[in-house]
């Protein structure tokens, strides 16, 4: 007879996973729909970018690239995104690359900060900011004006944020470089807060197919204890009224709807429905062992099966007035 | 370690004599407008234009956490005083200054590579240049892609048109040489 341990070790063999991913998709997906994510994960993502208007006009921009023969789709609800179909040359080195005219971005890394919303004058908190995909986003969205405190702890990574910022013509970034879990000692009180955790990255497969082999469960566990503290200190940073979005490129609820689950913990602090209608809903209801609050439905998962997008997840939260 | 600090009253003047003996007068003024100057001290200065809002917040945990970088790096200061501009000023300082050269598109991509250019390389000169001035170097497009140094009168740079006669100072191929 074909036991589910035998449908584990065939998937795991036939998509070369680690037997514990694909025994953990069936619990959370079911097979009909883990065969249809292992089968996504090994196709190519559409590349993607995000025009930067504090260096070039949106119009100026879809010109210059359409007469460079660039084939450029506006991706709906998502202010200066774009889907590259066709590109001549690669994007990664060119003249307009290095005049900051655009930021080469994943479609779901853009909704955070669409999300968030932030707004000029505004003090924003992005707690884990390098290398800056979101920081120059939320720059862009506030116009250069008000302050940004850009967080991270990798002294590499936070070379590139500072180059990024520098290409991008970011002027209002305030950059820091500490453990984000100590945030709270600077007693700052922000009007919005970004939290783009360090996670495992498991949803990042389609474009790091070393993934499906080098993560251990006990990996997923380390970095959700992590994630945890930094909300905390995160919402501790936050004033009332104000409102936090939580994401991560990760797949595994420990290191999404658990650590939503776990800020919830905090009465003053409760999951706010998104003006933004794509994805799935998160996991509700008991998993893995967890019984998870039923507010955190509003939160939401995008898959590459399903959406087109590497894995992702993103969570508004709201701190009571 | 570097710490930072509100630039005192000569280092303002020095930065902002500086910034109009490159580009003209009054263009300092129109750049700085309201904002203030922080110094980042460390083996040398890292000057920074920072705006009120962002002073308070950096004042306010001073004693427990000094900036890693902060609104604009608008050059250094050397340990001969010598002020060299930042790419980020060049972006913002075209929009003031008439010390500009548009480049043909072979001649942007020279100075995009890190290299010096000759006259053959220039399309337009948009003021009367001269010798040793510092000007803004313009894409084929227009867009500023770096800071050169006139190496001779412009007389005897139409006269060999393919000797060396802008050196390039800073380029925004910096950003894929060493910023990344
Ligand atoms: C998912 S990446 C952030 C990507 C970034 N938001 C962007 O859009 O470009 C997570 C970042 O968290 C940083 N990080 C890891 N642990 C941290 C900690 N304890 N405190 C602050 N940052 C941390 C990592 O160095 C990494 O740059």
């Amino acid at each position: 007879m074909f036991t589910e341990d035998d449908l584990v070790e065939e998937l795991a063999e036939r998509y070369n996973y680690r037997k514990y991913m694909v025994k953990r998709y069936l619990e959370m997906f079911g097979k009909e729909e883990t065969v249809k994510l292992l089968e996504a994960n090994e196709q190519k993502l559409i590349p993607s970018l995000r025009c930067n208007t504090l260096r070039i006009d949106e119009e100026d921009f879809v010109t210059l690239f359409t007469k460079k023969r660039f084939v450029l789709e506006k991706i709906s609800g998502i202010s200066y995104g774009y889907r590259v179909l066709k590109t001549p040359f690669p994007l990664g080195a060119t003249n307009e690359y290095l005049l900051g005219f655009y930021f080469l971005q994943s479609e779901a890394s853009m909704i955070p900060v669409q999300v968030l919303d932030p707004n000029p004058g505004e003090m924003i908190l992005d707690l884990a900011a390098a290398p800056g995909g979101k920081t120059t986003q939320i720059a862009q969205f506030m116009k250069n004006k008000g302050v940004i405190v850009a967080i991270d702890i990798n002294r590499k990574r936070i070379k590139s944020l500072r180059s990024n910022l520098s290409r991008c013509g970011v002027y209002n970034a305030l950059i820091i470089r500490m453990d984000g879990r100590q945030i709270s000692d600077l007693g700052l009180q922000a009007d919005k807060v970004l939290l783009d955790a360090p996670c495992t990255g498991e949803g990042l497969i389609p474009r790091d197919p070393t993934r499906k082999t080098s993560r251990e469960l006990k990996d997923i566990l380390y970095v959700a204890e992590l994630q945890k503290s930094l909300i905390d200190g995160a919402l501790a940073c936050l004033k009332p009224g104000g409102s936090l979005v939580y994401s991560t490129c990760a797949i595994a609820p420990e290191e999404n709807e658990f650590v939503i689950d776990h800020a919830l913990k905090n009465e003053d602090i409760h999951v706010k429905k998104m003006d933004f209608n794509r994805g799935s809903p998160a996991f509700t209801g008991v998993i893995f062992g967890e019984t998870l609050h039923p507010s955190i439905k509003e939160a939401r998962r995008l898959y590459p099966h399903k959406d087109g997008t590497e894995g992702f997840f993103i969570c508004k939260l709201q701190k009571d007035s | 370690m570097i710490m930072f600090r509100l630039s005192t009253h000569e280092e303002l003047k020095f930065i902002q004599n500086a910034i109009d003996k490159l580009f003209g007068e009054k263009i300092a003024e129109k750049f700085i407008q309201n904002k203030h100057l922080i110094i980042g001290e460390g083996k040398w200065k890292e000057i920074f234009l920072v705006s009120d809002k962002m002073i308070k917040i950096v004042e306010a945990i001073a004693d427990k956490k000094q900036p890693y970088s902060l609104g604009m790096q608008i050059g250094e200061l050397d340990k001969n005083k010598k002020f060299k501009l930042s790419l980020e000023a060049v972006f913002e300082i075209v929009k003031f200054t008439s010390h500009k050269i548009q480049l043909t598109a072979k001649g942007a991509q020279t100075i995009l590579y890190g290299r010096n250019i000759s006259f053959s390389a220039v399309d337009k000169i948009c003021y009367e240049a001269r010798k040793g001035d510092y000007a803004i170097l313009l894409d084929e497009n227009g867009f500023p892609i770096g800071l050169g140094k006139i190496l001779h009168d412009f007389a005897k740079m139409q006269l060999n048109r393919f000797k060396i006669c802008i050196k390039n100072i800073i380029d925004l191929g910096w950003y894929l040489r060493k910023g990344e």
